[in-house]
């Protein structure tokens, strides 16, 4: 089982990033994204008009995004109340997030787990899930490519030093132990 | 029953037989050594009707040749029965995969089997555990009248049923080893129905997203349908799918699962057993999960049933339960000692 939280001091690190900045970052690697993958937009279908919230439980920024037209929107914020008209909002440790994205961790086993929360609209959580998970996007490969010459460095540097922290060997959820998992008689 | 290993190399090698929601989750089943992988139409023909899931034509005849390059076989699920009135979709669905290239169609309505195989002769056919048919009578009536080459058995059989049916008919059979687990008779379910008015029989969802919710509080996590509470999970304890079959409930004074517990299946330990009881394929179930869950658990099969033909044991309880509903798993009805 891999550790899916931030160390504290790379979370600590995070508070002092400036969010404007990082937003239009994140919206330019999103529109690389969204013009190497139109079929994301078929299969997410009617969902894309949704606002979506996502809250890295980890990090104290909030991502609102929304894909109409096939064009992703992203707003930062440091705050919830920011999205009041949200239809969904899902938590879970920023690695697990990213993970997500890239189909490196299943989303059910993370709903299980309790490491992933959703709140609001259930199908259209289903329809991004679903989405993303077909696209194979590797989102660290987008954001390094707006680096120009230098993306090939900064990909290998990024990949590894997540990869360092993914496999640091605690629980992602030190509050359920899988051995017993529920508690009450089961079956054999 | 034991759960020692038998050597098993002198009996035919078994198909494993793997899901995909979506094409880059074939490939990936594809990738991790299914030799066959079955699908769906994005649309109410297929018992796993979820947002953001499934196949157009053109996906899955891309998904029919990525599979080819190596050697892998691709089935097509039209399991959900035909509503009145609206029959042409399902029709339209077989239609299709008769002309994809695939291996098989997967139907459960009679009504379905008569019209591939009066219309498609050559339409290899497979019967859904959706049918439910769980005799040998019940097989060879569909073996006889439709030509039905393999039949999806349901999960309510012990291994020595197994053996015992396939001594008696002239089909092959599939039975489920891994994943989630439907404790009532397949295609015969109507809770879903009861609370939503949706059903996997009809409509191909099994409490529909559209009707489930989750609210997180302080201390615990409560998941809804319909507005009626299906379970409460105390902090530290795994969740599970919202169907009411596996919620927890107020009953006779005292509250807890009153179906079942949620669990998911695992019948790794029965490899041995199920080869021996002349089982041809080995189905894992979940094509509404991602390519996380396909490249783990297909992986861990091919590799426990590649063992089997030098009777070695590979466990894949601890292995696998973190991808198993409420992280624990059970040996279901093949091995019956639930209370």
């Amino acid at each position: 089982m891999t550790t899916r939280h931030l160390p504290p001091y790379v979370a600590r690190i995070t508070k002092f990033l400036p969010l404007a900045p990082l937003e239009r970052l994140i919206s330019k690697a999103a529109e690389h994204v969204a013009k190497e993958h139109p079929d994301f937009f078929e299969r997410l279908d009617d969902y894309a008009g949704k606002s979506y919230v996502i809250m890295p439980s980890d990090l104290d920024w909030i991502t609102a995004l929304s894909f109409q037209n096939a064009h992703v929107q992203i707003r930062l914020s440091r705050s919830l109340e920011a999205f009041p008209n949200r239809d969904v909002l899902v938590k879970a440790p920023i690695l697990s997030l990213l993970n997500l994205l890239d189909g490196q961790e299943d989303g059910d086993a993370l709903f299980f787990s309790r490491d992933l929360t959703i709140e609001g609209d259930t199908e259209a959580v289903l329809a991004l899930r679903n989405a993303l998970d077909d696209a194979e996007i590797d989102f660290l490969y987008q954001i390094a490519q707006l680096a120009g010459p230098l993306s090939d460095p900064i990909e290998s540097s990024a990949k590894s030093f997540l990869s360092r922290l993914q496999n640091r060997k605690t629980s992602s959820n030190p509050d359920i132990d899988i051995r017993h998992g529920m508690t009450g008689p089961y079956p054999s | 029953m034991t759960d020692q290993p038998l050597k098993s190399e002198a009996l035919t090698p078994m198909e494993l037989v793997c899901p995909a929601g979506t094409p880059a989750a074939l490939r990936t089943a594809v990738d991790a050594g299914a030799d066959t992988i079955y699908c769906g139409f994005r649309n109410e023909t297929n018992a796993r009707n979820f947002p953001g899931l499934n196949f157009s034509l053109k996906e899955l005849q891309r998904g029919i040749d990525y599979a080819a390059q190596k050697r892998a076989k691709i089935l097509v699920a039209i399991n959900t029965f035909a509503q009145a009135g609206k029959t042409d979709l399902w029709k339209r669905s077989i239609d299709d995969v008769a002309q994809s290239g695939a291996h098989a169609a997967i139907l459960a309505d009679i009504g379905m089997l008569d019209y591939a195989a009066r219309t498609h002769p050559d339409l290899r056919l497979h019967l859904s555990v959706q049918a439910a048919a769980a005799n040998a009578d019940m097989i060879n009536y569909y073996a006889h009248e439709f030509g039905v080459k393999r039949v999806v058995l349901p999960r309510v059989l012990t291994v020595q049923e197994i053996a015992a049916i396939n001594a008696e008919i002239a089909c092959e059979t599939e039975v489920f080893i891994f994943g989630g687990l439907c404790v009532m008779a397949e295609g015969r379910c109507a809770l879903s129905s009861y609370c939503t008015g949706k059903s996997p029989n009809m409509n191909g969802v099994c409490s529909p997203p559209g009707d489930v919710s989750y609210e997180e509080y302080p201390d615990h996590l409560e998941s809804s349908l319909s507005g009626i509470t299906i379970n409460q999970y105390p902090k530290g304890e795994a969740a599970a799918y919202p169907t009411l079959c596996k919620g927890r409930f107020e009953s006779a004074g005292t509250t807890g699962y009153v179906f079942e517990d949620p669990v998911s299946l695992n019948a790794a330990h029965l490899l041995p057993a199920l080869q021996k009881a002349g089982v041809t394929a080995l189905k894992i179930e979940g094509r509404q999960r991602g390519k996380a869950y396909m490249a783990q658990v297909v992986a861990s099969f091919r590799r426990a049933v590649d063992a089997l033909s030098t009777g070695d044991n590979i466990p894949l309880e601890t292995l696998l339960a973190p991808l198993t509903e409420g992280q624990k798993s059970t040996k279901g009805s093949y091995q019956k000692t639930w209370r």
